[in-house]
């Protein structure tokens, strides 16, 4: 299936429409020597949830680190609301990167630190708000993602797989973004913590018009919460030209797919990978 | 446009090793200098708070004081018990003091205590930032509008900076109080003649000078080590080299930052006392 952005371009409505919240214009990137994002384009609209989905390897962390200019792109543009990141100063990106939330992966809380300094710590870098509003804001979010206060003297060691995420997604929301990513948010837990998360993916969303991007394997949580849906191929497969981009639509579309490398994946069937994977 | 298929690469030779090696040095060395420019700005702009700059201090200064102290004290016994045969073969043993204490102030208390430091807290930094890096929290920091560099770096550069010239004073003492007991209870040398040699070749300007470098150690510690967490490879095994290298190009540093800031203090002492008068 060839989509506007599988063409390179990057669909950007009506004229009078605003910018995408964030844009990626034919971004590559390298690590050294090794090619791992080829020419993507890519458009994240307000209030939307984008699902990014693709084989281990093919570079949808990086995506999302570029989204959020954690990485510079090796070459290309990232945009937000229609301006280059690169123009901005650095103080500059630092501050707005403060309208977007991020949990990562393995949920990065901060080990030295308890549950409740690792919620608080981006209201205290960034605000003047008082300790007694602080903490009334985290117990709040704590409850926001079904966690008890009394968990807030714990150090993240001592939490299960599902609570670390919890705790970093209430950390995320602390400074109420308008963007969340979110790096493969039910990796590692069980189908009903899992089914938890995407519950709270869907009620973070409907709570104040917060635009999502997620990224997963899980096509449980793709059917669940995402509005569209994006598939990247990893480098191996890809030939000369081809757009790193196999699929954009909605989940439905995906399901449907013809491509026998979405269906490959969506189904997960391993065909011929083995061998392909051992050459 | 530029092609994404990888062309083939010539045959590896030793010219291309050295070179591949050249290369990497060299664009180290470059990092670690842009990486401590960015410290300093960090640390111009605003310093960080004060319960972030007391954890450090704390971590870094208090805890590595036992390991100073035995340090210090090994070092004045086996200084003296070292010294005390050579000079008693040349009568010359109430000089002992004067051997012990111009060693101790001067050059082993300050190498000898930042080596403590580079082995006990550059190794740790180096870990911690590793694992830190390993598992996105230098991300994490960013995310939240953090700086990693104010909040992780500007604060144990500080507490090296500034605690280990206390550290090294520490060492020094308790390596002069263990060499006086030894030479003068188990190897019954005069106390006063023991002290007398010691005030007559201890000057000022030692004290000043093993203090002065030990500033430049504690420097050199923090940036190497921060520098090796902050371009940790992945995994366990990536975290453990950062922490090795982190000794041992600190430890290099101390040596080599020994020798150039001793020709020069050495220098400046005559700039300051042009007097043919002898060396401090």
């Amino acid at each position: 299936m060839t989509t506007p952005a599988a063409e390179g371009r990057i669909e950007t409505g009506p004229q009078n429409s605003p910018p995408p919240v964030i844009e990626l214009a034919g971004v590559s990137q390298w690590f050294g020597p090794q090619l791992v994002l080829r020419e993507i384009s890519l458009a994240v609209h307000e209030g939307e949830t984008l699902v990014i989905v693709g084989e281990s390897g093919c570079g949808k962390s990086v995506t999302l680190k570029l989204m959020m200019a954690l990485l510079e792109a090796s070459r290309g543009r990232v945009l937000w609301h229609g301006r280059p990141v690169r123009d901005r100063r650095e103080a500059e990106v630092a501050k707005e990167r403060l309208r977007f939330g991020f949990l990562f992966q393995g949920a990065a809380l901060f080990d030295s630190m308890s549950v409740y300094d690792n919620v608080a710590f981006g209201l205290r870098q960034n605000t003047d708000l008082s300790e007694p509003r602080i903490r009334a804001i985290v117990h709040d979010r704590l409850r926001e993602v079904g966690l008890q206060p009394a968990v807030c003297d714990r150090k993240p060691a001592d939490l299960s797989g599902g609570m670390k995420k919890r705790v970093a997604l209430a950390r995320a929301l602390a400074m109420e973004p308008e963007v969340i990513f979110y790096d493969e948010p039910t990796t590692g837990l069980d189908p009903v913590m899992s089914d938890v998360i995407n519950q709270l993916i869907l009620r973070t969303r409907d709570r104040g018009h917060v635009t999502s991007v997620v990224v997963t394997h899980d096509m449980r949580t793709v059917e669940r919460v995402a509005d569209r849906v994006v598939m990247l191929a990893p480098q191996s497969q890809l030939q000369d030209g081809e757009s790193q981009i196999l699929f954009e639509g909605t989940a439905q579309a995906l399901m449907a797919s013809s491509d026998p490398r979405v269906d490959q994946f969506v189904y997960g069937k391993a065909g011929e990978r083995i061998e392909e994977l051992s050459q | 446009m530029a092609s994404y298929s990888s062309s083939a690469l010539p045959r590896e030779t030793p010219i291309h090793t050295l070179g591949r090696y050249v290369l990497t040095s060299v664009s180290s060395v470059g990092d670690l200098a842009l990486f401590s420019c960015r410290m300093a700005r960090g640390m111009l702009v605003r310093l960080p708070k004060r319960l972030v700059l007391l954890q450090s201090f704390y971590q870094i200064g208090v805890l590595s004081v036992p390991v100073v102290v035995v340090t210090g004290a090994f070092i004045g016994m086996v200084l003296a018990a070292q010294s005390y045969e050579q000079l008693r073969l040349m009568r010359l043993e109430t000089q002992l003091g004067a051997v012990i204490n111009v060693s101790l102030v001067r050059e082993l208390g300050p190498v000898l205590a930042a080596t403590m430091l580079a082995g006990r807290v550059g190794s740790a930094i180096a870990a911690e930032l590793g694992t830190m890096r390993v598992t996105e929290q230098i991300d994490a920091l960013r995310a939240l509008g953090a700086d990693p560099i104010r909040y992780l770096v500007v604060p144990r550069f500080l507490a090296c900076c500034l605690l280990i010239p206390l550290l090294t004073a520490l060492g020094d003492s308790t390596g002069i109080l263990s060499g006086w007991f030894m030479a003068t209870q188990m190897f019954h040398i005069n106390e006063f003649h023991y002290w007398l040699h010691s005030q007559m070749f201890v000057s000022a300007y030692d004290v000043f000078c093993g203090l002065f470098k030990s500033v430049f150690f504690g420097a050199a510690i923090a940036l190497i080590a921060c520098h090796r967490g902050f371009r940790c490879g992945a995994g366990a095994q990536g975290v453990g080299q950062a922490a090795t290298q982190a000794f041992v190009l600190s430890f290099g540093a101390i040596l080599a930052l020994d020798f150039c800031l001793g020709i020069f203090l050495n220098s400046f002492y005559y700039v300051l006392w042009p007097s043919p008068g002898g060396v401090p």
